[in-house]
């Protein structure tokens, strides 16, 4: 009898812990479920779905046409090299000198923590400005980029960089540089901080050089932060919409053209959000497929210095 | 004594840093708001009457119901200074209390399919006359054919303009400015180069020596952006073309390819804008700007003569040494063509799902009364009764009766397959016939994609 009544009490406990988590959790489940599941499910529906926002005939299920509708999309092709080198270079870019910058302002010098504030400044300006600001600067008539040039005598005549095509991209991905690397900067600094000084000192007396000590010693403690600042920032450049946007509109002629400016026009010019939701798909599988990479490598990096 | 240094120094950089942490954030903060009604001196709280020539059935009706208002006027400029009077006005005689947000047009046009396909629209926008087609089509426009009935001031109104906004009959917009465009001409720079303004295309590419004599060029395009169709279909119009035409079913095509002498005149357009480049007659460097470029070039004497609208008048303020010279001439056209300009009838659109739509015809039709026009749009106006004495009135009004107007069909494709047309001929160097030929091609495919190709 006793143990029965345990057992009820022990029962009753149990369901009141479960109730209480189930509330608990339940605005984040909420959250969760209208903030996220939701939207994204719509996106898959809409994907195999007919959905154009003007032609009302266009409706029922597509199967996999919205996806054959991308593809064959002439500009598709130039949309994925463009966000390949858009995003390879931007974060090549942004991690070099984010790398050089920190390992300077981790050195012992006059003014340093003046220069720590002042590097973080480009973070800080918001893209709208930040493109506008470049779009201004590099313009060929007025631009002080090439006034500056053109007295110095570098160029003879002035650049157009926004709108030349072979020189368009290189310029974008300069100006996101430009306003990314100081987070690279405070991350890197962050991490250099936390490196030992005793071991560059006995390296250092057993001869080793600047190099090597960089390559060999700080490198290599460096590996968890640029893994997870390198693989975030290539989810957040291939992502990106507004700075390319601001900047050139994906022009000239679709030179800078990327795949979320494409999913862009396909939803709001061409009112196809069938198509729209197609290639948000793709970037969706994309996107988890290289984070399922960066897991595992993250995972073999804790196993490595465990 | 060095330690406390330190810390000194430590205190000055964190108050730096914050100092610029907050800048920063206002700057984050102050991005694409503008200001909306409610933190504005726009005076939305007072209210009775309305005004003399608006909808009379809503005189004192407005009983403190809010007009939800998105607009676009340029902040600080003549447009927004009188219309923010007026609506202070209206608000007084009328009792509805209007909450206004300024948007850019593609800000406006994004945010307007975002909320309209959520059945969440404001009540009152305004808005550009390329999205008619579009809105109409989508099914998100309000017929406005029974408050035309009753709005007296209709007449007052250029029949070009009242056609532009109506689709089988059926209103669907009002309007609230018509800006036309012309040839503004540098007379300063033209007289520098010892030129006549050009007549026709011939003349213009005949201006090769003109940079030579004035340091500038003497001819703008706009190859990029929403002012590339709106250059484009007048150069069509020119020699009779037009994007698409009706037809019997009451759908639209794009006829040239089932007519050689079409698609060849289509082709001369291409040629035209190709040889501005060759020739040296256009900046090389416009093959890509948009209208941003070309208006601030011409505004500042970097262009001798360029196509563009009346808006213009508010750079005599902002330059008044680079503007003093411009004359308003009509836009050169192929001699073997006729003349032809744009008319930007611009619209007030109301939708079907706004929640105070009478509200709305009573805000949109104050805001194309005599008074208000007079205000904000005197030398741009849509009323046939509101003129100026300047070149920025008479000098276009005099080329109103060659206008010509986008058909209201989707036009998102197609404009920009206009667009990409030009950058063919101009960037990738493909041949003008290749470009006429893509181009029919292409807004057919644009009307078949919306439902709107006539079979």
């Amino acid at each position: 009898m006793k143990n029965k009544q345990r057992l009820h009490k022990h029962k009753n406990r149990a369901q009141r812990e479960i109730t209480t988590s189930v509330v608990m959790l339940l605005p984040a489940i909420l959250f969760l479920v209208l903030l996220i599941a939701y939207p994204v499910g719509k996106v898959f529906h809409d994907a195999f779905s007919y959905t154009h926002l003007v032609n009302k005939s266009m409706e029922g299920f597509a199967g996999l046409e919205n996806f054959k509708t991308v593809m064959r999309d002439p500009h598709f092709t130039q949309a994925i090299k463009n966000t390949v080198v858009w995003t390879v270079f931007s974060v090549a870019g942004e991690y070099m000198v984010g790398m050089l910058t920190a390992v300077l302002l981790n050195q012992k010098f006059k003014g340093r923590a003046i220069f720590r504030t002042c590097i973080f400044i480009p973070w800080l300006v918001p893209i709208i400005v930040a493109g506008m600001t470049w779009d201004w600067m590099l313009n060929p008539n007025f631009g002080i980029v090439n006034y500056i040039l053109t007295q110095l005598h570098l160029v003879d005549a002035p650049v157009n960089f926004l709108g030349n095509k072979s020189t368009a991209m290189a310029t974008v991905i300069f100006v996101n540089i430009w306003r990314s690397f100081p987070y690279y900067t405070i991350s890197f600094l962050a991490a250099l901080q936390s490196i030992p000084k005793d071991l560059n000192e006995a390296a250092s007396i057993d001869g080793a050089g600047m190099f090597r000590r960089f390559f060999s010693i700080t490198m290599p403690q460096m590996k968890t932060v640029s893994l997870v600042i390198i693989f975030m920032h290539l989810i957040w450049t291939s992502i990106n919409f507004d700075f390319i946007w601001v900047m050139t509109e994906g022009g000239p002629n679709y030179a800078t053209e990327t795949l979320p400016l494409m999913i862009y026009r396909y939803s709001m010019k061409k009112f196809n959000v069938g198509a729209a939701s197609a290639l948000s798909t793709m970037m969706i599988a994309m996107m988890t497929i290289l984070f399922i990479f960066y897991y595992r490598m993250r995972t073999q990096a804790a196993n490595d210095s465990n | 004594m060095r330690n406390h240094m330190k810390n000194h120094l430590k205190k000055w950089t964190a108050l730096l840093l914050a100092g610029v942490m907050s800048m920063a954030l206002t700057a984050c903060g102050s991005e694409n708001t503008q200001p909306s009604g409610k933190d504005t001196d726009a005076g939305q709280e007072t209210q009775t009457g309305a005004p003399a020539d608006a909808g009379q059935d809503t005189a004192k009706a407005g009983n403190g119901e809010t007009i939800e208002f998105w607009t676009t006027w340029v902040p600080g400029g003549d447009i927004e200074a009188g219309s923010l009077d007026m609506i202070e006005k209206f608000e007084a005689e009328t009792g509805y209390k209007v909450n206004y947000t300024v948007y850019t047009y593609d800000m406006l046009h994004d945010k307007v399919i975002s909320a309209a396909s959520a059945g969440n629209p404001p009540d009152l926008i305004w808005g550009l006359p390329e999205w008619l087609g579009e809105f109409h089509n989508m099914g998100i426009l309000e017929d406005l054919t029974p408050y035309y009935e009753k709005w007296e001031d209709k007449d007052a109104v250029y029949e070009s303009v009242l056609s532009a906004l109506q689709i089988q009959d059926h209103y669907y917009a009002v309007p609230h400015e018509m800006t036309l465009r012309a040839l503004e001409v540098h007379k300063d720079l033209n007289a520098k180069a010892g030129v006549e303004v050009p007549k026709t295309w011939e003349d213009v590419l005949a201006l090769t020596d003109y940079y030579e004599k004035a340091g500038v060029y003497p001819y703008g395009i706009a190859a990029a952006g929403v002012r590339s169709p709106q250059e484009l279909i007048v150069y069509l119009a020119q020699y009779g073309l037009e994007v698409c035409t009706i037809q019997d079913d009451g759908k639209y095509k794009n006829t040239w390819a089932e007519n050689p002498e079409d698609l060849a005149k289509a082709a001369k357009v291409f040629q035209f804008y190709k040889d501005l480049v060759d020739k040296g007659v256009v900046d090389p460097a416009s093959v890509t700007w948009g209208y941003e470029e070309t208006d601030e070039n011409f505004a500042t004497g970097y262009t001798g003569m360029y196509v563009t609208g009346n808006w213009l008048e508010e750079r005599e303020k902002s330059n008044p040494e680079t503007m003093g010279d411009v004359d308003i001439c009509p836009i050169p056209y192929p001699s073997d063509g006729q003349p032809a300009t744009y008319i930007e009838a611009k619209p007030q659109y109301i939708f079907s799902d706004s929640k105070n739509k009478e509200g709305a015809f009573a805000l949109a039709s104050a805001v194309c009364s005599k008074e208000w026009q007079e205000a904000a749009f005197a030398s741009h106006s849509a009323r046939k009764d509101v003129f100026t004495d300047t070149i920025w009135s008479k000098g276009f009004a005099n080329l109103a009766d060659d206008g010509v107007v986008f058909p209201p069909v989707t036009l998102g494709g197609i404009t920009q397959a206009m667009i990409d047309s030009i950058a063919m001929v101009l960037q990738d160097g493909k041949s003008p016939e290749d470009a006429a030929s893509w181009l029919s091609e292409a807004i057919n495919q644009s009307l078949a994609d919306s439902g709107e190709l006539s079979e």
